[in-house]
C-alpha cells in the first residue's frame, strides 16, 4: 500500500556481509545474484567492500556521459511538450549543456529545488529473494513522482512497468538502473533557490 | 479514479465519421492522426466504414500467426518464468497450440472466463488528438488485473507506461496495440 507513484534512477545500493549470504545460490557468486535483484546493468556499477559493508556505485563517468541526453529523452516520453514542469526541465537541460562533472551533477541534487531531479538518499529497503526477505540501502535520483495513489501488489504490475521501462531505455547504460516505486516515503526536495548559484 | 488496473491488446476500435470530420489538427489526412493516438500499430488492422461509422478491426492472420509468441513473452515479463505452470496462461497456450481460427479465438476470449485471456467488448474512451478529445468505442482482450487501486490521473505515469510497454513489444505486431486502463 502506498501514496507516492514514483520513477527514478538507482545511484548506489549497499548492503551487509550477512544479508548478502540470503542470496547465495550453488554456482552463482552472491554479489551477482543480489545487484540484479536491484538493477539489471550491474556492470555499469563500480562495487567496494567497505568493512562489513558492499556497496555498488553507478559510475561517475557514465552518469558524466549520459544522465543529460538520458534525461532529455525521459521527459520527452513523461511529460511531453506541455509539462507543468517545463520550467525546471528547461533549467536542467541548459545545466547539462554545460557537461557538468559528478561532483557539480551531485550539488545541483542536493542544492537545487527541482521536483523532476531530486536525490532521495539512505533508503532502508527489503527486497524478496525467494522466501527471504533481504535488507538493503539504496540511493536514488527521482525522475517523476505522483500523488494520490493507492497500491497493494497483487500480481506485480509495477516490476512489470520497471522491466519495460529498461527494456525502453536499453540503448542508455542508465537505462538498467531504473525503478518504478509506490510508497508512502516523500520526496525530499532541496530549498527553492535560483540554479545560477549553482552554473 | 478507478478499482482494477488493467493491461491488454487492442482488437478493435471504431470512431463516429462525424468526430474525425470535426477534428481540427494540421496534418491533411486527420484520419492518420487519429489512428496514430490510438494504437502504434495501425498496418495490423483492417479498416471498414459506413456512412457514420470508421472500424478498424485486428487482422485474422496476426491473430492467428502472432499471439502465441506474443502472449508467451509477456505473461513471461508480467508473471516471471513460473508463468507456464500458471493454470490460466497454461490454458490459453495449450488452447492457441491447437492452432485455432481468430474466429475460435475470439470466442475462447468471450466465453472461456480466463482473467488473463478476457474479452472486454465496446467500451467507451476518450482519447486526445492534438489538443481535442474525442471519444472512441473499444474492443480488448485482457492479459493482467489487478485490484485495490485508486488512481488519480495527474501527470500521466500510465500512458507513460503504456507508451514503454507498445516500445518493448513492437517486434511483434500485436504490440502497438497494448492498452493500460484503470476502470
Amino acid at each position: 500500500m502506498g501514496t507516492y507513484l514514483k520513477t527514478g534512477i538507482i545511484t548506489r545500493f549497499s548492503t551487509s556481509h550477512e544479508e548478502l549470504q540470503k542470496t547465495k545460490i550453488h554456482g552463482i557468486n552472491p554479489e551477482e545474484t543480489f545487484a540484479r535483484l536491484l538493477v539489471s546493468n550491474e556492470r555499469a556499477y563500480k562495487l567496494e567492500k567497505i568493512g562489513n559493508e558492499y556497496i555498488w556505485t553507478l559510475k561517475p563517468t557514465i552518469i558524466e556521459d549520459e544522465l543529460g541526453a538520458f534525461i532529455k529523452e525521459y521527459y520527452d516520453d513523461i511529460y511531453g511538450p506541455k509539462s507543468r514542469y517545463g520550467r525546471e526541465i528547461q533549467e536542467l537541460i541548459h545545466f547539462f549543456k554545460t557537461t557538468p562533472t559528478y561532483s557539480e551533477i551531485q550539488l545541483y541534487l542536493e542544492s537545487i529545488y527541482n521536483r523532476v531531479f531530486c536525490a532521495d538518499n539512505y533508503r532502508q529497503q527489503c527486497i524478496n529473494f525467494e522466501t527471504q526477505k533481504v535488507k538493503c540501502q539504496t540511493d536514488v535520483i527521482l525522475l517523476s513522482t505522483e500523488a494520490q495513489v493507492l497500491y497493494k501488489p497483487v500480481y506485480d504490475h509495477l516490476p512489470f512497468f520497471e522491466k519495460a521501462l529498461r527494456t525502453r531505455y536499453l540503448d542508455f547504460e542508465i537505462g538498467g538502473s531504473l525503478f518504478v516505486e509506490a510508497n508512502n516515503r516523500k520526496p525530499m526536495l532541496a530549498e527553492k533557490k535560483e540554479p545560477s548559484i549553482i552554473f | 479514479m478507478g478499482t482494477y488496473i488493467t493491461t491488454g491488446i487492442i482488437t478493435e476500435f471504431s470512431v463516429e465519421t462525424k468526430s474525425i470530420e470535426n477534428l481540427k489538427v494540421k496534418s491533411e489526412t486527420p484520419i492518420d492522426d487519429f489512428l496514430n493516438a490510438v494504437v502504434d500499430n495501425p498496418t495490423s488492422f483492417n479498416f471498414s466504414a459506413t456512412e457514420k461509422v470508421y472500424k478498424w478491426t485486428l487482422k485474422p492472420e496476426i491473430m492467428e500467426k502472432e499471439l502465441k509468441a506474443f502472449l508467451e513473452q509477456y505473461y513471461n515479463d508480467m508473471y516471471g518464468a513460473e508463468y507456464a505452470l500458471d493454470e490460466d496462461c497454461e490454458e490459453i497456450l495449450s488452447f492457441l497450440n491447437t492452432n485455432p481460427t481468430q474466429l475460435e479465438i475470439n470466442a475462447y476470449s468471450e466465453e472461456a472466463g480466463n482473467p488473463v485471456f478476457n474479452e472486454v467488448y465496446n467500451y467507451e474512451q476518450n482519447i486526445t488528438v492534438g489538443s481535442q478529445e474525442i471519444s472512441i468505442s473499444l474492443r480488448t482482450i485482457t492479459l493482467s488485473s489487478e485490484g485495490k487501486v485508486s488512481y488519480e490521473s495527474i501527470f500521466g505515469h500510465l500512458e507513460f507506461f503504456q507508451k514503454s510497454l507498445r516500445k518493448t513489444y513492437k517486434q511483434n505486431p500485436l504490440g502497438g496495440g497494448i492498452i493500460i486502463d484503470i476502470d
